[in-house]
Order: structure tokens, then C-alpha cells, then sequence
């Protein structure tokens, strides 16, 4: 069977997308699938395919794009703001950029995104089935970003559109948590019986072996205090700065060391953070990283101060490495941790009960211990790779009609 | 203003049952932007330098866009993209198409109120605030008579 799996994210890049990405990949080669990833480039200037670098350029497409765009725009609705207009350029830059790097061939396309998943299912052809994971939800993303201020404006409305058609346009929509459903279903009118809950999976030997592998050089201080992990994406929504908030009381009781591992367009503004709270002795940006798994092993303490999130990856490979892990009851967090059982949970932008919540933490290394085994036990039967590959493959052999084995043969 | 509200309202009204409908411009067929579709089968396979050493799946780099420009691409696109295929998408277009007109709507229903309201001030302030008390008459206040 001929696979694509698609999404607007750049890859390869650190995160839960192209974590799930690259298992359902292997998992499908594995049995025969001849399988297609197509993607932004990381230079955001191309749609690429990665498994043969065939590539389109955006500028080249998108001067037509903007053309058609803008010329309906100003003549029917010349009230749409810019940033309605750029989203609505993207998304046709994405579907043709698709359809010139060829979606006709294949016999299941799954998108990964809603902004992918509109687009692909505008240029597909009929017979090519069509399965959505979404991962998260964007629209309230952008008001906790500022990106949209109101949920009363335009671009708000036009958000919400963009998670509807996102979450229906394919024949089944995966969503990793519950917390997802609940949102786009009370929120955005998605029909529930569209979507699949399918928790995410994680091959626990893999990581295993990843975690094992030798870091970047670390500093030597850093190996010898005690280390906190945040591995996140450095916006806005990852809640980085409460973190920061909290640091300070910490640091003034325990001499601790901070690794941020990501990158992102918040950087320079939580590297002014960290200056202004003195606090650069102690954080370390470590930046975009592939051995994130490495450095989590070697930390005491993985923490993540979320404003939202769906079911984060991140949280995922803490358990399964035995990690103590501190985060915010938010999103789709609380279906993965038992607060003061196999984690702890603060209320989301609180620094004064994170830093609580840290000390405990730091100053009891039974505790440490006592959570982090009880999350990895509790983790190797949650977050089973196998039982979520079977029950994607469920939801392909639905939407097919037949089974994958008919469809090969 | 009240002509402009109801030439508004009936466009809304149009707008929400789908006899309006948004301007569908299909691909043109004049070929404003020359891509090429040449792609190269002998060296586009040529690995480069692996990203990330873990990810040995995909991500090298390639240095030159292998979907060039050539006239015959936007042909090909045409052919390959269902019939229905318009730019822009007219379900986001319907969206944004009601929203606005629905801020409209509430813009011009506001503008009326407070033109109402100014014009309701406007009167109290020309009418003489004292009006006479009405003549009340008890009944041993009715007129004398005759007897």
C-alpha cells in the first residue's frame, strides 16, 4: 500500500509530531508499506518530501497564491484582516505545492495537522483515503500567544473555521487526549462520533537505547548539581517564564541547574527574562536538541510549566525513563500524571506552587525515586506503542474498507 | 442610512441561504508563473550530508528545487486537481462572509441605537422640561348648575 503521511510542521524537528511521525513510518515500512513523508523544510521555505528531498519552492507558488487571494479578498471582503489573508495564502501555497509534488498515487493519505488536512483533502483525488491525527488545538494556542486578542474578533472566527474543517475534512480524525475531543467537540461543533481517541504510543527499547547515547558536552558544574529539564519548545504556551517566576526562591534555598532544551520564537524574550532575575549561572538554553532523551536521563527532575497542551511527548518519556516529573494540571496532562502518585501537578501559571512543588521535589530524593518508578510501571502499559499502532491500523482498515493485507495484495 | 440597512440586510440574507456566491477563480489557464516539473530521476537521490545523525531516515540537504519551472507544470496541476478545485476555499470564504456581515450588522445596529438616542436627547433637551400640571377637578369642583 502507498502511504503518505503529511504535515504543515517542519521536520525533522524536536517534538511529539515527528516523534509519532517517524513511528508510524518505521512501523509501516516495516510491513511493506512503500511510505512518503512530505513536510515544510525546516528553512519554512520549501514543501518537501523527505524520503526523496523533492521539494517545491514556496516563492514560487505563492506569488500566484497571493495573486488570487488577494484580488477575491479586496474586491468580496475587503474587511479581512492581513493576518486572515496570510493563513488563508499558506494554506493554498501548502495544497499546490502538494499537488504539484503528487498525492494521486496513493492509497491512504494521513495528515498530521488541521491546516494539512484541509489542504490535502482539497487536492486529493476520490479514491485516496484520507485519516487525520490532530495533535492539539490551535485557535485557543493563539489567543494564549496573543496572536488573537479577542474570541469575540474575526481572526478568532476564523480560527475556530480552521479547526472545524481541520478536525472533519478527513474520513476519521485521531486525537491523542481526550482534553482534545472534549475542546473541539464543546467548542468548535465537531462532531464527535468523527473522532478517534487513540493515546499516543512510545517505543519504550528505543528510548531506552537513546537515552544510553552520549550528550553534547555539558558543563562540568552541571553534572555535579542538581539538574532540572524542561524540554519544550521555547513559546509561549509551554509556560517557560513561570518557571523562570519560580526560579529564584529555589535557587535561594538549593544550588540547582536549569537546561531548557528547544528552541523557539520566545528565546530572546526568556533570555531577557533570565538576565533581569540574575538567573544566568544557573539556566542553560541548550537549544534545539537530538539527544534529548540523554539529557533526560542524566536530570533529576523533568519539569513542564504548560499553559496548554494536548499529551505531550515530552511528559511521556519522562515516565518511561523513571523520571519525577513536575507539570501543570492543564490540557491533556492530568490523563497522563496522578498527581503525587506518578508526578506532581500544579495549577497552570502559578510560579509560587511550581516552586513548591519543586522544592519538594529536590529536597527528597525518596520522593524522586518513589514517583519516578511508579510513573515508568504506570507509563510501559499507557503509553504501549503496539496497542496504538494496532488501533491506528483499525482506523486505516475502516476507512479502507478492507484490510491492509487486501489492500497490499 | 435605513435604505443602506436593508440593502445590507437582504446581501446578509443572500449571503447565509448561498445565493450569493463567493467569486470561484479557477488555475488559470494563461501560465503567469513558469514552473517546471523536470525532475531530475538521476540525482535527486544523491544523499548529502545526514541533518541529524539519529534521524537516519530522511533530512539531506538539497541545494536546488527539483520541481523547476517549466510552462507545462501549472498544465499538469490543472489535470491533476479535482474539477471542483477553486481558489480561495469556498467554506472559509461563507465563514468570514457571514462574520463579517454579522459585525456589520451589529456595527450598524449600534450606530442606529445611539443615533436614536442622540436624536431622543436632542428632543428632550428642544422640549420645554415644565409641562402644566392637568387640570384636575373634584367632583365639588364640577360647574355650578342651573338650578
Amino acid at each position: 500500500m502507498k502511504i503518505l503521511l503529511a504535515t504543515y510542521w517542519y521536520l525533522p524537528h524536536v517534538g511529539g509530531v515527528y516523534n509519532y511521525m517517524t513511528q508510524l513510518s518505521r512501523y509501516l515500512e516495516s510491513q511493506g508499506h512503500h511510505v512518503d513523508i512530505m513536510a515544510h523544510h525546516p528553512d519554512m521555505q520549501k514543501i518537501w518530501m523527505m524520503s526523496t528531498g523533492r521539494f517545491v519552492e514556496k516563492a514560487k507558488v505563492k506569488d500566484y497564491v497571493y495573486e488570487q487571494v488577494l484580488g477575491f479578498y479586496q474586491t468580496e471582503l475587503p474587511m479581512v484582516d492581513p493576518w486572515i489573508r496570510w493563513r488563508e495564502i499558506e494554506r493554498y501555497t501548502y495544497e499546490i505545492s502538494a499537488a504539484l509534488l503528487g498525492v494521486n498515487n496513493y492509497d491512504l493519505i494521513h495528515t498530521h495537522d488541521i491546516v494539512s488536512t484541509r489542504a490535502i483533502a482539497r487536492v486529493k483525488p476520490a479514491h485516496a483515503r484520507h485519516v487525520a491525527t490532530i495533535h492539539g488545538v490551535l485557535a485557543s494556542e493563539h489567543l494564549l500567544s496573543g496572536q488573537i486578542t479577542s474570541r469575540d474578533s474575526l481572526p478568532f472566527a476564523y480560527a475556530a473555521a480552521e479547526e472545524y474543517f481541520g478536525f472533519t475534512s478527513a474520513d476519521r480524525t485521531i486525537v491523542p487526549s481526550r482534553w482534545v475531543a472534549d475542546q473541539v467537540v464543546a467548542g468548535f461543533g465537531v462532531p464527535a462520533d468523527h473522532l478517534d481517541h487513540v493515546p499516543y504510543g512510545l517505543d519504550a527499547d528505543y528510548l531506552e537505547i537513546q537515552s544510553r547515547k552520549r550528550t553534547d558536552p555539558l558543563p562540568n558544574q552541571d553534572i555535579r548539581s542538581l539538574t532540572i529539564l524542561c524540554p519544550a519548545r521555547l513559546v509561549p504556551v509551554k509556560g517557560h517564564q513561570y518557571l523562570l517566576e519560580a526560579l529564584p526562591q529555589i535557587v535561594a534555598q538549593h544550588p540547582v541547574v536549569v537546561w531548557l532544551a528547544g528552541d523557539g520564537g520566545y528565546t530572546e524574550e526568556l533570555k531577557r527574562l533570565v538576565a533581569h532575575e540574575g538567573l544566568e549561572h544557573v539556566v542553560r538554553f541548550l537549544g534545539a536538541r537530538e539527544d534529548v532523551a540523554a539529557l533526560m536521563r542524566k536530570a533529576d527532575i523533568v519539569v513542564l510549566p504548560s499553559v496548554q497542551d494536548a499529551l505531550p511527548f515530552s511528559i511521556m518519556e519522562a515516565q518511561i525513563l523513571g523520571k519525577p516529573i513536575v507539570a501543570s494540571r492543564v490540557g491533556g496532562i492530568p490523563e497522563m500524571i496522578e498527581s503525587g502518585k506518578t508526578g506532581i501537578l500544579v495549577a497552570p501559571g502559578e510560579a509560587q506552587e511550581l516552586a513548591r512543588a519543586l522544592l519538594q521535589l529536590i529536597g527528597s530524593s525518596g520522593l524522586r525515586l518513589k514517583l519516578g518508578q511508579q510513573a515508568a510501571l504506570w507509563a510501559k502499559e499507557a503509553w504501549s506503542l503496539e496497542r496504538m499502532l494496532s488501533r491506528t491500523m483499525a482506523i486505516y482498515e475502516h476507512v479502507l474498507g478492507k484490510t491492509v493485507s487486501e489492500v497490499q495484495s | 442610512m435605513i435604505q443602506n440597512l436593508v440593502h445590507f440586510v437582504v446581501g446578509l440574507w443572500r449571503r447565509v441561504c448561498g445565493s450569493h456566491k463567493p467569486r470561484e477563480t479557477k488555475i488559470a489557464p494563461e501560465l503567469k508563473i513558469p514552473l517546471i516539473n523536470a525532475v531530475n530521476d538521476e540525482d535527486r537521490l544523491n544523499p548529502g550530508q545526514l541533518r541529524y545523525p539519529l534521524q537516519d531516515l530522511f533530512a539531506f540537504p538539497l541545494k536546488e528545487s527539483q520541481i523547476n519551472l517549466d510552462p507545462a507544470v501549472w498544465g499538469d496541476l490543472r489535470l491533476s486537481l479535482p474539477t471542483a478545485y477553486s481558489i480561495p476555499d469556498s467554506e472559509f470564504t461563507r465563514v468570514l462572509s457571514v462574520q463579517t456581515s454579522l459585525r456589520v450588522l451589529r456595527w450598524s445596529v449600534g450606530k442606529i441605537d445611539s443615533e436614536v438616542r442622540s436624536i431622543t436627547l436632542y428632543r428632550a433637551s428642544w422640549n420645554p422640561p415644565y409641562f402644566p400640571p392637568a387640570i384636575s377637578r373634584k367632583a365639588n369642583d364640577l360647574p355650578p348648575t342651573r338650578s
